[in-house]
C-alpha cells in the first residue's frame, strides 16, 4: 500500500502543479498598472521598418513625460486578424494600426471598433490644433461608426499614382498629359519611337485593375465601381461610365503600348525593370510605395516624379484623387482607451509625426508636415483635391471581398490578356454579379 | 497493492515448480489482468483526451460550422442549414477549383507513378545510386516556398530556362511559361517534379527488401529487364505501391503552399491555378481584405474530407491483394 499512497502523492503534485504553473506565470504581471497607468499596443509594422522606429521614439518620449507604460508589440501586417479574435476574448489590445480599408473590413464590420469624436475633438499635445483640424475630412468618410464618428485616425496618406522618371527624356517633366487624349498622344509618340511605354506587373490582378479602376473613377465618379461591386441585380453595369472606361482601357490594351510579356513575368520583375531602365517602359501607375519599393534597383539619376491619372471629356471624377490612410483605431472594449487616446493626441503633434515624412518617406495627412521630395507630386494632386477622395479600388474589397476575388480580378485578368474586349468585360461584370449573388 | 504482486510472484514460483497447476493459473490470470485493468485508463487516457481534444473535436466542430453562417470569433453564428453545400454545387469558383486539385491527383498521379518506377527499376542497377537517390529526394525537404520563388525565377521569360533553350537554338522551345493560359500546366509539371523524388524513395525502399536470388531465377528463365520488374518487383513490393497510393491521395488533395508560392503574393491566387484549399484560403483568412465565410470554407474542407475517404476506401479495395511473404 506505501507504493499506492506514494503514487498517489505524486499524482496530486503533478495535478496541482500543472494546474498553478500558468497561474504562477501570470503572477508578475499586474504589478506594473502604478503611477502613470498603461496601455496595449500591438501594431501591423515590424521590428525593424522604419514607421517602427519613427513610432518606438515616439513611444519613448510618451512614456518619459506621461509615466503612461506602452506594451509595444510589434506583430506585422496580420495583426487585425489576432485583435478580431481577441475581440470575442474580451480583451482586445488598446490600440492598433493598419490600412483604413483593413480596419473597415476586419473590425469596424462587426462593431469592433471605438468611434473616437471625443479625440477629434481635443487637442494635439504641444499645440493648439485640434486632431479633427489637421486632418482632412474625406479622408474619413467611408470610416465612420453607426454612430456617425470616425474611428480612425491617419498618420499615413497612401493612393496610386502615374510616376516616371523626370532624369529621362520621355518629355514628362516638361508637360505631363492632363487630359486622356494628350495622353493616348504621347503614347503614340512613345511607340513611334519603339517604346511600349506602360509598365506593368500583370500577374498581379490588382495592378492590372488600378488601369480599369482609375477610368470608372473618371468617368462616373467616386462611388460608382464600389456601388455596382454591391448591386445584386447587376443594374448599374448599365451606367454609360463603365462601357466608356473599357473603351479607353480596351485601347490601351490592344494599343501595343503595355510592355512586352507582362502577364509572364512574377512581380516585382516589370517594375523592377522599370526602375533599372531594363525595358522600354516610361510610366507605372502605381501605390506611393513605388519610390520606396524599386528605390534599390532604379538607374542612377533616378528622379521619382508622378502626374495625376488624365481627365476624360464629360468626367464625373475629374478632380478625384486615390487616397487611403493609414491610421490608428482602438478596439471597442479596450480596458485603457483613454490611455491610447492619449498616445493618439501626443503622436499628431506636427514635428513627431513629420518622422513619418522624413524617416519612412510617407506622406503624412497634415498638409503642413512637407512630403518627402518624391512624394511633392502625389501631395500636389492629394491637396488639390480637396475632399474628393476615392480608397483604393473604389472601396470594394472591403464591402466586397468575394465579389473582388472572384468577379472584378478575374475580368480584369482576361480582359488584360485579351480574351475579352469592352463591352465583353462589362457584360462578364453584370452576369458574374448577378450570378454571385444568387449564390451567395 | 503490494501484497497481490508478492502473491503473484509467489503463484509463478509455484506454477514453475509444477505443484498446483490447475488452481494457479486462473488466480494467476485473475490478478494480472485486474492489474491490467485498473491501468487501462490510466495509459489510455492522456491519448485519448488528447485524441478527442485537439482532433475530433475539431473535427466535429468544422462539420457543425458548415452549416453555419459565421465571420470567425467575435461574430454570431447562423444555422443556415445546408445552404454552404448547395452554394458549393453552385459556385464556378469552386467548380474550378475542384477540377484541379483533380487534375493534380490523376494528371500527376500517373506521372509521378510512371517516373517513380522507371526511375526505381532503372537506379537499383546504377552504380551510386544512393547519391542519386538522395539528389532525387531533395526537392522534397526543401521548402516550397523557396522551390516556388525560385521556379518563378527560372521561369521568367528571359529567365535561365528561355535562355538555355535559346542557347541551344531551340527559341521555338521558349516560352512565357507564366502566362495565364500556362501557368497551370507549368504548376503540374513544377508538382511532379518536386514530389517523384518521395515515391521513388518508397518504391526503391521496398525493392531493396527482395532477395536477390529471384532477379537470378528470372533473369535464368529468359526475362528482361522489363518482365523482371512485372513478375518480381512489382508483385513483391506492391503494398508498398498501395500504401503509396493512399499516400499521393491524401497529399494532392491538400496542395496549397506550392501553388500559393507559385502564383501568389498577397492577393488571391488566379482561378485557373486555384486548388481547393486555396480557395477554401480565399473564401476564409486569405486576400487583401479576407472574406471570412468560415462556414463556407467549413463545407469545403468537409466536401475534401468526404471525397479523400471514399477515394481511399476505393483504391484499398481495388488495390487488394493476398500478401506475398518472402
Amino acid at each position: 500500500m506505501k507504493v499506492f499512497r506514494q503514487r498517489r502523492v505524486f499524482r496530486a503534485v503533478a495535478v496541482a502543479m500543472l494546474v498553478t504553473a500558468p497561474l504562477a506565470a501570470c503572477g508578475g504581471k499586474g504589478a506594473a498598472t502604478e503611477a502613470g497607468g498603461e496601455l496595449t499596443y500591438w501594431s501591423m509594422w515590424k521590428q525593424g521598418e522604419d514607421q517602427q522606429k519613427v513610432l518606438q521614439a515616439a513611444i519613448d518620449q510618451f512614456t518619459k513625460t506621461t509615466k503612461i507604460k506602452v506594451n509595444v508589440q510589434w506583430s506585422g501586417r496580420d495583426v487585425l486578424k489576432t485583435v478580431a479574435a481577441r475581440l470575442n476574448t474580451g480583451n482586445p489590445p488598446d490600440l492598433t494600426d493598419q490600412d483604413g480599408g483593413a480596419i473597415a473590413g476586419n473590425l469596424a464590420k462587426v462593431n469592433g471598433v471605438m468611434g473616437l469624436g471625443d479625440l477629434y475633438s481635443a487637442t494635439i499635445d504641444g499645440e493648439s490644433k485640434k486632431v479633427g483640424d489637421v486632418i482632412p475630412a474625406g479622408l474619413l468618410n467611408t470610416y465612420k461608426t453607426s454612430g456617425g464618428e470616425p474611428y480612425i485616425v491617419p498618420y499615413e496618406v497612401v493612393g496610386s499614382t502615374i510616376w516616371y522618371n523626370a532624369g529621362a527624356d520621355n518629355g514628362l517633366a516638361a508637360k505631363p498629359p492632363g487630359t486622356w487624349d494628350e495622353f493616348i498622344a504621347w503614347l503614340d509618340a512613345q511607340k513611334a519611337k519603339g517604346r511600349t511605354p506602360l509598365a506593368l506587373d500583370g500577374d498581379i490582378k490588382f495592378y492590372d485593375a488600378y488601369w480599369t479602376t482609375w477610368s470608372i473613377i473618371r468617368h462616373g465618379g467616386p462611388g460608382l465601381l464600389n456601388k455596382a461591386a454591391q448591386d445584386k441585380t447587376g443594374a448599374t453595369f448599365d451606367d454609360p461610365a463603365f462601357l466608356a472606361a473599357a473603351k479607353d482601357i480596351e485601347k490601351l490594351i490592344k494599343g501595343g503600348y503595355i510592355v512586352k510579356d507582362f502577364n509572364g513575368t512574377k512581380w516585382p520583375a516589370q517594375q523592377n525593370n522599370w526602375a533599372a531602365g531594363k525595358t522600354p517602359t516610361d510610366i507605372l501607375l502605381m501605390g506611393t510605395w513605388a519610390p520606396s519599393e524599386t528605390g534599390p534597383q532604379a538607374a542612377p539619376g533616378f528622379e521619382y516624379r508622378s502626374f495625376p491619372f488624365p481627365s476624360v471629356a464629360g468626367g464625373k471624377g475629374n478632380g478625384a484623387a486615390d487616397a487611403g490612410v493609414i491610421g490608428f483605431a482602438i478596439p471597442a472594449k479596450a480596458k485603457h482607451a483613454a490611455e491610447a487616446k492619449k498616445f493618439i493626441q501626443f503622436f499628431m503633434n506636427k514635428d513627431r509625426l513629420a518622422g513619418i515624412s522624413s524617416e519612412a518617406k510617407n506622406l503624412t495627412p497634415r498638409a503642413d508636415v512637407a512630403a518627402p521630395a518624391a512624394l511633392a507630386d502625389y501631395q500636389k494632386e492629394f491637396l488639390a483635391a480637396g475632399s474628393n477622395f476615392f480608397l483604393p479600388g473604389d472601396n470594394a474589397s472591403a464591402v466586397a471581398p468575394q465579389w473582388v476575388s472572384n468577379v472584378w480580378e478575374q475580368a480584369n485578368a482576361d480582359f488584360f490578356n485579351g480574351k475579352l474586349d469592352a463591352a465583353g468585360f462589362v457584360k462578364r461584370l453584370k452576369d458574374e454579379t448577378v450570378k454571385l449573388y444568387e449564390n451567395g | 497493492m503490494s501484497d497481490n504482486i508478492a502473491g503473484g510472484g509467489g503463484a509463478a514460483a509455484a506454477q514453475t515448480s509444477g505443484s498446483s497447476r490447475r488452481s494457479a493459473p486462473p488466480k494467476q490470470v485473475g490478478a494480472l489482468s485486474r492489474q491490467r485493468r485498473k491501468l487501462y485508463w490510466p495509459f489510455v487516457a492522456p491519448a485519448l483526451v488528447v485524441y478527442l481534444t485537439l482532433f475530433f473535436g475539431p473535427a466535429l466542430t468544422g462539420i457543425w460550422i458548415s452549416f453555419q453562417s459565421w465571420r470567425g470569433s467575435g461574430d454570431q453564428m447562423r444555422f443556415v442549414g445546408t445552404r454552404n453545400y448547395v452554394r458549393l454545387w453552385n459556385d464556378t469558383a469552386f467548380m474550378t477549383a475542384f477540377g484541379n486539385s483533380l487534375k493534380i491527383l490523376v494528371v500527376c498521379g500517373v506521372a509521378i507513378f510512371v517516373l517513380a518506377f522507371v526511375i526505381s527499376a532503372v537506379l537499383r542497377e546504377m552504380k551510386f545510386r544512393k547519391g542519386l537517390q538522395a539528389l532525387l529526394f531533395l526537392p522534397y525537404i526543401i521548402s516550397p516556398i523557396a522551390i516556388g520563388v525560385g521556379l518563378g525565377l527560372l521561369l521568367d521569360p528571359n529567365g535561365l530556362v528561355n535562355t538555355g533553350l535559346r542557347g541551344v537554338g531551340l527559341s521555338s522551345l521558349a516560352k512565357p511559361w507564366l502566362s495565364p493560359d500556362r501557368l497551370f500546366a507549368t504548376i503540374l509539371v513544377g508538382i511532379v517534379w518536386v514530389t517523384a523524388g518521395f515515391y521513388v524513395m518508397l518504391l526503391m525502399a521496398s525493392a531493396d527488401r527482395i532477395p536477390g536470388y529471384f532477379y537470378e531465377d528470372s533473369e535464368l528463365a529468359g526475362a528482361n529487364k522489363f518482365q523482371q520488374w512485372w513478375y518480381v518487383t512489382l508483385p513483391l513490393s506492391w503494398d508498398v505501391v498501395a500504401i503509396s497510393a493512399v499516400l499521393w491521395v491524401i497529399n494532392s488533395l491538400k496542395i496549397f503552399e506550392f501553388v500559393y508560392a507559385f502564383t501568389g503574393t498577397t492577393d488571391a491566387p488566379p482561378e485557373q491555378a486555384r486548388t481547393v484549399p486555396i480557395y477554401q484560403f480565399v473564401m476564409t483568412m486569405g486576400g487583401r481584405n479576407p472574406a471570412y465565410q468560415m462556414g463556407y470554407g467549413s463545407a469545403m474542407g468537409v466536401a475534401m474530407v468526404v471525397l479523400i475517404v471514399v477515394l481511399v476506401v476505393l483504391i484499398r479495395r481495388v488495390m487488394h491483394r493476398e500478401a506475398v511473404t518472402f
